[in-house]
This record gives C-alpha cells, sequence and structure tokens, in this order.
C-alpha cells in the first residue's frame, strides 16, 4: 500500500469515526427538537484497501408514526370539544343570570301580583322582572352566538395554518425530489409538518416511493402532491356568514372530522346549532304560555289581556328577539291579573304563577324543566366530551412512549455511550506505552531503530 | 520462560492493534472493551520474545514498523474521539468526570488534540 493510499485510508478512518461521534452529539443536541428523529451511524469496512464509510439514518417507524398521527387527530379534537363546551356550560350555569333564575323571579312576581291584584307596584315588579328574563334570553342566545362566532374564528386562522403547513410540506417535498439538502433532516421536517397538519385536521398521508408525503383529506381529496400544494378556500355562508370550507371545488366543510378544525366545525355546526333550537323552543313556550293565560285575563281597566311577550322582527331567533310588550312596559296597568274581570280577583296571576311547576298547555315539561333539559345537554356532552379526551390521552401516552422509544433520543443512553467508549479508549491507552517500549526492544533484537 | 517465535508475537500484536483502531473507528465501545485481553495477551506473549533467528529479522523489522505505525494511529484515532466525546458531553451539561459518590461532577472542556475556537 502506498504512503498516499495509507493517508487515504486513515482519512475515511477518521471520518468515519468523526461523523459516528458527531451523530452522537448531534442526537443529544436535539434531544427536545420537535419531529426528530434519533440517527444511527452504519460503519461499513470498505474495499480491500480498507477504506472505511459509515452512513448515517434515522431511526423512523411508519406504522408508529402513522397511528400516532391518526390517534392524534382525535385526541386533539375530544380535547378541543371539551374545552368548548366547557366554557359554553359555564355560561347556561352562571348564578344569578341564567334563566332558570330569572324564570323563577318571574313566578315570584306574579305570585307577589296574585297576593296583591291592585297593586300598581307589583305590576311594575311583573313587568321589570318580564323584562329581565327577556334579557336573559337574549343573553344566553347570544352567549351561544358569541360562542359560534369565535369558534368560526378560530376555523379561520385553523385553515390559514393549514394551508401554510401544505405549502411547506410542498416545498419540502420538492426539496426531497431534487435532493437539495441533507434528506435525514427533510424527513424529520416533513414529519413535524405532518404532525402540525393531523393536530389540525384529520388528513390521509401516502409516503411515495420516492420519499416525498402526499396528503389528502379523510374523503381523498388532495391536499398535497408532490411539490404541489393546493389551497383550502374559505368563503363566508350567505345565511349566517360562517366560513365554508372548499378544497378543490370540492366542498369540505362537513368533512373533516378530526383535529382541531374537526372538533371546532363539530361544536360550529352540530352541538350549538342544536342549544339553540332547544333555547328557541323554550323561548317560544314561555311566551306561548305566558300569553295565552295573559290574553285570557282582564286588566285594572276591564279590557281583555293583550300579548304579555312579543317578538321584534328581523331577529335571527326567537331566543334573539323575545321582548315585553312595549305597551306593557310603557303601561304596567295593562297586566292582566285578573281572570273574571271582577275587582280582586287574581285568577289570572295565580295561573301565571301556577306555570312554575305545571307543564304548559300540550307539553310534558314545566318551563324550568326544560330549561334543565338544556342544561343538562350541555353538561352531558361537556362530560362525554372530557371522557373521551381522557380515554384517548391514556392511549395517546402510550403511542407517544412508544414513538419516542422508536425515534427519541435518549440523553442518558447517549451520554453511557460515549463515556463508556472514553473509559474503554483510557483502558487501552495503558498498553500503548508498554506496547512502544516494548517494540523497542525488539527493534533492537533485529538491527532496526 | 520459554522462547516464542517473534514474526508470530508481532503479528498478533499487530492483529491486535487493528482490531483496536476497527473499534475506535466504529466508536464502537463494547469492541473497545473487547480487544483488551487480546492487545494483552499479544504483550504478553511479545515479552517473552529472547532471541530472533538471522533470517527473521527483515520479517520481524518490517511487521513492528507497521505495528507502530498502528500504535500511532491507535492513540491518534483514541485521543481525538475522546476529545470530541468530552466536548460533545460538555455541550448536553453532562460531566465526564465522577464526583466522590460515583456521580456526575461539574467539569470544563479540558480538549487536548482539539482546542476551542476562541
Amino acid at each position: 500500500m502506498s504512503l498516499l493510499n495509507c493517508l487515504g485510508t486513515a482519512t475515511a478512518a477518521l471520518d468515519a469515526q468523526r461523523r459516528g461521534l458527531e451523530v452522537t452529539g448531534r442526537n443529544m443536541a436535539n434531544l427536545n427538537t420537535p419531529g426528530y428523529a434519533r440517527r444511527s451511524v452504519s460503519i461499513v469496512t470498505g474495499d480491500a484497501q480498507g477504506f472505511t464509510s459509515a452512513r448515517v439514518f434515522s431511526t423512523r417507524d411508519a406504522v408508529i408514526d402513522a397511528r400516532y398521527r391518526r390517534e392524534l387527530q382525535q385526541s386533539v379534537k375530544d380535547g378541543v370539544v371539551a374545552d368548548e363546551l366547557h366554557a359554553i356550560e359555564g355560561r347556561v350555569q352562571s348564578s344569578g343570570t341564567s334563566i332558570d333564575t330569572r324564570l323563577n323571579a318571574f313566578f315570584d312576581a306574579w305570585s307577589m301580583l296574585a297576593s296583591q291584584p291592585s297593586s300598581t307596584t307589583a305590576r311594575q315588579g311583573v313587568v321589570a322582572e318580564g323584562r329581565l328574563l327577556a334579557s336573559a334570553f337574549v343573553d344566553t342566545q347570544s352567549a351561544f352566538d358569541d360562542a359560534r362566532q369565535g369558534i368560526d374564528l378560530r376555523i379561520r386562522t385553523g385553515i390559514d395554518t393549514l394551508n401554510s403547513l401544505a405549502a411547506e410540506l410542498a416545498l419540502a417535498n420538492e426539496s426531497l425530489l431534487s435532493r437539495t439538502g441533507d434528506l435525514d433532516d427533510l424527513a424529520d421536517r416533513q414529519a413535524q409538518i405532518l404532525d402540525q397538519m393531523s393536530r389540525l385536521a384529520d388528513i390521509r398521508v401516502v409516503t411515495q416511493p420516492d420519499g416525498s408525503r402526499d396528503v389528502t383529506t379523510a374523503s381523498g381529496v388532495s391536499l398535497v402532491g408532490g411539490g404541489i400544494a393546493s389551497v383550502i378556500g374559505v368563503s363566508s355562508g350567505s345565511v349566517d356568514g360562517l366560513a365554508q370550507l372548499s378544497l378543490n371545488g370540492v366542498e369540505i366543510t362537513g368533512e373533516l372530522s378530526g383535529g382541531q378544525l374537526g372538533g371546532w366545525l363539530m361544536v360550529r355546526d352540530t352541538q350549538l346549532p342544536g342549544y339553540l333550537a332547544q333555547l328557541d323552543a323554550l323561548a317560544s313556550s314561555v311566551v306561548t304560555a305566558v300569553n295565552a293565560i295573559h290574553e285570557a285575563g282582564t286588566t285594572m281597566a276591564g279590557e281583555a289581556g293583550q300579548p304579555f311577550f312579543t317578538f321584534l322582527t328581523g331577529e335571527s331567533s326567537l331566543a334573539a328577539a323575545i321582548q315585553v310588550n312595549p305597551d306593557v312596559t310603557d303601561n304596567p296597568s295593562l297586566v292582566a291579573a285578573s281572570a273574571t274581570g271582577t275587582v280582586g280577583d287574581n285568577g289570572t296571576a295565580q295561573g301565571m304563577a301556577a306555570l312554575r311547576t305545571s307543564a304548559p298547555a300540550g307539553g310534558g315539561a314545566t318551563l324550568l324543566e326544560s330549561w334543565a333539559a338544556l342544561v343538562f345537554a350541555v353538561g352531558n356532552d361537556t362530560r362525554t366530551a372530557e371522557s373521551r379526551k381522557d380515554t384517548r390521552d391514556t392511549v395517546m401516552a402510550q403511542i407517544t412512549r412508544l414513538r419516542d422509544e422508536a425515534v427519541g433520543v435518549s440523553l442518558d443512553d447517549e451520554a453511557a455511550a460515549l463515556m463508556r467508549y472514553q473509559r474503554a479508549f483510557d483502558a487501552n491507552a495503558q498498553y500503548f506505552a508498554a506496547v512502544n517500549e516494548t517494540l523497542m526492544t525488539l527493534m533492537a533484537l533485529v538491527g532496526g531503530r | 520462560m520459554s522462547d516464542v517465535s517473534a514474526p508470530d508475537a508481532v503479528a498478533e500484536l499487530r492483529l491486535s492493534l487493528d482490531a483496536v483502531a476497527a473499534a475506535l473507528v466504529a466508536a464502537d465501545a463494547d469492541a473497545l472493551h473487547a480487544t483488551q485481553p487480546r492487545l494483552s495477551s499479544a504483550l504478553t506473549a511479545l515479552r517473552r520474545v529472547r532471541t530472533v533467528p538471522a533470517e527473521q529479522h527483515d520479517l520481524v523489522r518490517a511487521e513492528v514498523t507497521r505495528c507502530r505505525a498502528l500504535l500511532d494511529r491507535c492513540r491518534r484515532l483514541g485521543a481525538v474521539a475522546s476529545d470530541l466525546s468530552s466536548a460533545a458531553l460538555v455541550a448536553a451539561g453532562v460531566s465526564v468526570e465522577y464526583g466522590r459518590v460515583g456521580g456526575a461532577s461539574a467539569t470544563a472542556l479540558r480538549g487536548t488534540h482539539l482546542r476551542k475556537r476562541s
């Protein structure tokens, strides 16, 4: 072997060794880097001249990665639903301002009027409590609507993020296809982007033989194909102004059922509309039942009672439109307390107060029970979502541990490997002086230097 | 003490040093540990060489030269690797020294073959 060959061999060996140590150092430095997969080195003793080469590869497990993302999508969705419903639950259960409190106060006012059927003050009290009850409906409807609008804003921001991530993934795919940059780093970047995308939506990932990652929605509409990313379009609905999503000309609003977007869409389009419908039904029941009794009664002036509650026109829902009849508000003497028209009769006021415990005509539940049913529905949905989230969290913890074992960096392992390596060399180095001395002696024996 | 064949003893030492170098290159601590007994016994055998027949002088001389080159290579590989390891450990906040109770103790980079960039 020539001197140059010797130098070449030594250089290759040193390079291989350097890469081995470099990889260990890099693993340690990237201990907490999201998406980083532990690198390993494969040292190959090369050709007949003893050249040594090292190949660095990342330890990824495609099956665990896919399972991790699948669980992540559902786990994040359950978390989002639980969080949003928890906020809504707090609103409907707030003491003092909730509808049940105001209904009870309204019936108390009618009881007071029943005990003093000729009292103007008691009539003013009925009107005041009626207005507070109407306000409670409007406030609750407004709270649900605000929640929908807030979620809608988060959906729009989430779509912006998803589009950015799709563009980034397409860029990483493009770099990978053109072999520009460290391939393992690009794979890390792809994995990190896919994790972030899975956190947002239920995507499907297809790994191509060239290493690029294609992404589609659950129903198969392409979001990223090689180096090309499609953009999810957002338009405002003509009726409610809420965001409607489309991809490549296909409406996908109802198709996103996982990740944060899936959770937000579910609360915005399924659960909140359900609660709003229940609230409207209750508002309608209150107005119908109260007006039926009031219109059958007689005012202080001996006139037939007017509708106690009316609906404002132009509002999107009954709960938002409920108000005390402006005529009654302006003139509380129009409040009907008598059922017969006789002075001192309190039949209408008593009938109104009895609505607290009796179901309105045609209904199976009292008004308070109807409200309780709505509160129970919100609470039950919240508990269910929290329970699902807890279960998912347990599964996620297991899968995360599996994934960390497969691709994660153990600082202890890496440090221990380096220290063992150092100690092993130190132990061998103890012999080197003795070997050198012995070789000198032997060289002297054979007449060399 | 019996005399042993000088060419055989030197060849065994060369093979041992080859194994040490390979383990160093592969950064394989287990393999490096495994080379110790072989290196030790090769050294012991070499020390038992009392005479070298004249006709084997050239052969032994060439082997000794190769061994010296290998030894030098092992020293350099090991020293550089040791410094790189220290640097990596210090960078990661892990001590390369043992404390009084066997745990990690505070340390600073003390490379002998690598110097930190100022």
